[in-house]
């Protein structure tokens, strides 16, 4: 009977110790840490998500991080506890700690199984959370993303009107660059045409040469003036037609003679003409006038009929001719 | 036979002269002017009358009962040739000067003077650059008719000192 007992004790105690041993409370309670852990960074990281209401990143990133590192670390340290728990926790509870460890069996368990319902509670107020979160995420999202269009649209519209501005403007400004370009380059064509000669030394001092060189012109003069040209047979009609509207007065040309005589100039630049007159190359007799000019290829000699109107001959060509015809008569006859 | 080959011959030779007096007559009247004329100091109103006839130019001058003419030949030199009178013959001047300031043109000494603005238009005009800014111009001629001397200017004030002394 007494042995029947032992035997029975041995039973039960060998039974115990292979619970114990099957049961591997440091394993599960260091489970229990790990998932307290992992529920509590699985918290912190939705809190932290909620925080921020941000979008799809931080919400996969939540969900997958909670759910694996809860999964792995407790399947993982259930494992290896149940491999080496003799050699680490148990020779401590042999003896006196066997109920402790019983008691502590009991209680892992209450733990693990209070610990379940408080994740599945938790998790089911995370889900509930995060799905609160996502609609707010959503709806806060659309309009974000509904303002975002608009304001997009508005930033598109009012670039749209900047570019056409500056479409147009660049156009002016081209447009501009080569008008002044273009106004560069007539100038710089004027500039380049050939100028007369200044042969101021090839003429030395005669009639010309003064200050009062209208009244030293040794031939009969000062009778040249409007009524004169106004009468030539062609003026009328053909200087309209030219576009010449007047001609130069004596006051005119003796101004240019009188500026060219003070800068040592041979010339006169005819107005309204393109040619340059040899002031002191005018020679007259009668109504005849000969001179030399320039128009701006080169030096030719012309004879005009200053009563008559005529030039090498005829009546002028054109408005050139017909400026350098008066030029000269005024030079010549002019007071 | 024989005396219509002697007309033949009379008949040619006629039209040929003709023909040669009718081509020495040619004359093209390039322009007359009304002005005034001056001789042995006395001014007279006058009608100049300018043609080419030949390759001479003749300058007809005509005022009260007189006809004064006088030609002027260039080739193959530079020739003068006056004569009183329609009927005299020609004979080259001695010199001629033109005067810029009075508009006239003298010959022999300003024996005789016309006031011919064309003529001394043309002058200016022919000469280009080398009439340019004058005032007198004239030409003495040699017995030959050939030019002797040129003068411009105070020069030929100098020359007509000269040809007094």
């Amino acid at each position: 009977m007494t042995i029947n007992i032992r035997r029975s004790s041995r039973h039960r105690l060998a039974g115990l110790l292979g619970l114990v041993l099957a049961l591997q409370p440091a394993a599960g309670l260091a489970a229990i840490g790990t998932e307290s852990a992992a529920t509590t960074s699985t918290s912190e990281s939705i809190q932290l998500a909620q925080r921020r209401g941000g979008g799809g990143g931080s919400r996969g990133g939540s969900r997958g991080s909670s759910r694996s590192s809860s999964r792995s670390s407790s399947r993982s340290s259930s494992r290896s506890s149940s491999r080496s728990g003799a050699r680490t926790g148990f020779s401590n509870y042999s003896g006196s700690r066997s109920g402790s460890r019983s008691s502590s069996r009991q209680t892992t368990r209450s733990n693990r199984q209070g610990q379940a319902r408080s994740n599945s509670a938790s998790r089911q107020s995370n889900r509930q959370g995060t799905r609160s979160s996502r609609q707010g995420q959503a709806r806060t999202n659309s309009t974000n993303r509904q303002s975002n269009r608009q304001n997009t649209r508005s930033d598109r519209q009012s670039q749209v009107r900047n570019n056409s501005s500056n479409r147009q403007n660049n156009r002016n400004d081209r447009f501009d660059t080569r008008q002044n370009n273009r106004n560069d380059r007539f100038n710089t064509r004027s500039d380049n045409r050939r100028k007369a000669v200044n042969n101021w030394d090839r003429y030395g001092n005669g009639w010309y040469s003064g200050n009062n060189w209208y009244n030293n012109r040794p031939w009969n003069s000062g009778w040249y003036g409007g009524s004169y040209y106004n009468n030539w047979g062609w003026y009328p009609g053909r200087a309209a037609a030219w576009g010449v509207a007047s001609m130069a007065t004596f006051g005119v040309i003796n101004s240019l003679v009188n500026t060219a005589q003070s800068n040592e100039v041979s010339y006169i630049v005819v107005p309204d003409s393109e040619y340059s007159l040899y002031y002191p190359s005018v020679t007259a007799t009668g109504d005849t006038v000969t001179f030399e000019a320039d128009d701006g290829n080169s030096t030719a000699r012309f004879y005009a009929d200053c009563r008559q109107g005529t030039i090498n001959g005829g009546t002028p060509n054109n408005g050139n001719e017909a400026q350098l015809l008066n030029a000269a008569c005024q030079v010549a006859f002019g007071q | 036979m024989h005396s219509f080959f002697r007309c033949r011959v009379l008949t040619g030779l006629t039209v040929l002269l003709g023909s040669l007096s009718a081509s020495a007559a040619v004359a093209q009247e390039l322009y007359s002017l009304e002005t005034t004329c001056r001789s042995a100091g006395q001014t007279y109103s006058c009608k100049v009358v300018a043609s080419n006839v030949d390759d001479t130019t003749e300058y007809v001058h005509q005022f009260g009962s007189k006809t004064v003419s006088y030609r002027v030949i260039d080739d193959p030199y530079v020739r003068i040739e006056g004569r009183a009178s329609d009927t005299t013959p020609w004979s080259s001047v001695k010199n001629a000067t033109i005067d810029f300031r009075t508009e006239e043109l003298c010959f022999n000494n300003d024996a005789f003077c016309v006031k011919n603005p064309k003529y001394l238009a043309d002058v200016l005009v022919g000469s280009g650059d080398a009439m340019q800014g004058r005032t007198k111009v004239g030409m003495v001629f040699a017995a030959n008719g050939r030019v002797d001397v040129a003068c411009f200017d105070n020069g030929c004030d100098r020359l007509k000192e000269a040809i007094r002394q």
